[in-house]
């Protein structure tokens, strides 16, 4: 299957789940980012050299749809696409690890960015609830689901990219 | 005449006659004791035989009985699963069901308004913020600020419409204000959403007598909401000496977590009071 539409297929897929299933799955208040998960996972394998365009394209899409700052989605996958393209370079030997430090990282940044967006918008809110009740629960389910969407993604895009091309 | 009486025509007229006795004896049933102790050992000798011929006939043709039983259990198998799987969509219809006619009594119970019936086909992607996502859109007649309810009471507002989804604010996400009416105090006051989801009561004047269990409607104040629609009831109050009001806890009635149908109330016109804030 070509690439641009395996990973279109994907994409709305992995959307799909998210809206669908996996927001409703809520550990206290916090849900995990299956969408953030795939973007990371998809990353790793790209050395399209229109692959940012996708991520664009995404975070624009997922933007439209939530209900929060548009730029917010955007501003993180392009963030992951960039880390995950610099440690693809630097420790591509641990894969694994390069996808727990980027879902870690990037859930954090992402759930930060939505606090400092909620704060300008004047919504009362303690950092303390913030914390307890969605930032961490949403930290551990990205932790646990990253293994199998990475595994998931590498093993969805191997064909597409065969061991032993050039990256 | 002498040959009529010869021996040889002597003795078959005895074997003819013992033999009509005996049939005799034995229709009016006097020689079954004797039938029976002479047939029993044969009969026991036959079954015998039969069983064992049963048996070995059992033995060689019993791989093509195995198959065909293997085959009758499989196909058997697959009929109960086809079944099973029949029995969970009709429990699933049913349960649809019994979700549509609660609606369709609210609806009956409330014909002062017009409703949409729709399905919750999603939830909001972050966490921060508590929208649902309806499969009814501005090809159904939903438009902006439409107050949705279910049979419980209220659920929230449409915040934004494509041709066939619409997206729902509920009223515990942070960025909602409803304005409510305290039923057994009479007292207006607001109710306002958290991002985990928890909805607090303001506004109270302090010397409202506010109980644990009050009922809270719309008080259709600010003309986002048609008034008088159930809202929740009061979980706890707190009142400090030095602020203006009381503040509380609001349990809503709407399990917000498990919503798969709603109604949309389609002829509630918002009111835009913008233009009159200072």
């Amino acid at each position: 299957m070509p690439f641009f539409l395996l990973t279109i297929i994907s994409f709305i897929v992995t959307m799909m789940l998210h809206i669908g299933i996996v927001s409703r799955a809520t550990l206290l208040a916090g849900s995990a980012d299956l969408v953030l998960l795939f973007i990371a996972a998809w990353s790793f394998r790209q050395d399209h050299k229109n692959a940012w365009i996708y991520v664009l394209a995404f975070g624009l899409i997922v933007g439209s749809i939530s209900a929060g700052p548009s730029l917010i989605p955007l501003i993180t996958y392009l963030l992951i696409f960039l880390a995950a393209k610099f440690m693809h370079n630097q420790i591509w030997r641990t894969p694994l690890l390069s996808m727990f430090l980027l879902t870690f990282f990037g859930t954090l940044f992402q759930n930060g960015l939505h606090l400092v967006g909620l704060w300008m918008q004047g919504v009362g809110f303690t950092v303390n609830q913030a914390f307890t009740n969605i930032l961490l629960p949403t930290v551990l389910l990205n932790m646990l689901l990253a293994i199998p969407v990475h595994a998931l993604v590498q093993e969805l895009f191997r064909s597409e990219l065969p061991a032993g091309a050039p990256l | 005449m002498r040959n009529l009486f010869s021996f040889t025509n002597l003795r078959n007229l005895i074997i003819l006659l013992v033999v009509a006795g005996i049939l005799i004896l034995a229709i009016s049933g006097y020689l079954t004791p004797i039938f029976n102790l002479s047939f029993s050992p044969l009969i026991s000798a036959q079954s015998w035989l039969s069983q064992r011929y049963l048996a070995i006939r059992d033995f060689f043709t019993y791989p093509r009985d195995m198959a065909t039983l293997r085959a009758q259990n499989l196909q058997l198998e697959n009929e109960v699963s086809m079944l099973q799987s029949k029995i969970v969509e009709l429990q699933e219809s049913l349960s649809q069901a019994q979700i549509l006619y609660a609606l369709l009594d609210f609806a009956r119970a409330n014909p002062e308004h017009d409703y949409l019936a729709a399905t919750v086909i999603g939830r909001e992607i972050s966490p921060y913020y508590q929208y649902i996502i309806i499969d009814k859109g501005s090809n159904d007649g939903v438009l902006h600020g439409m107050p949705v309810v279910t049979q419980q009471g209220l659920v929230g507002r449409i915040d934004a419409v494509i041709a066939n989804a619409a997206r729902v604010q509920l009223i515990s996400d942070a960025n909602s204000v409803v304005n409510v009416h305290l039923q057994n105090a009479k007292v207006e006051a607001q109710i306002r959403g958290s991002i985990t989801g928890e909805i607090t009561l303001e506004m109270v004047p302090q010397d409202a007598e506010v109980q644990i269990g009050d009922v809270l409607l719309t008080s259709g104040l600010g003309g986002n909401y048609p008034p008088n629609i159930f809202v929740g009831q009061v979980l706890s109050m707190q009142s400090q000496k030095n602020s203006l009001f009381q503040t509380g806890s609001v349990q809503s009635i709407v399990d917000f977590s498990n919503l798969s149908a709603v109604l949309v109330i389609t002829n509630f016109e918002v009111v835009d009071i913008s233009p009159l804030i200072p």
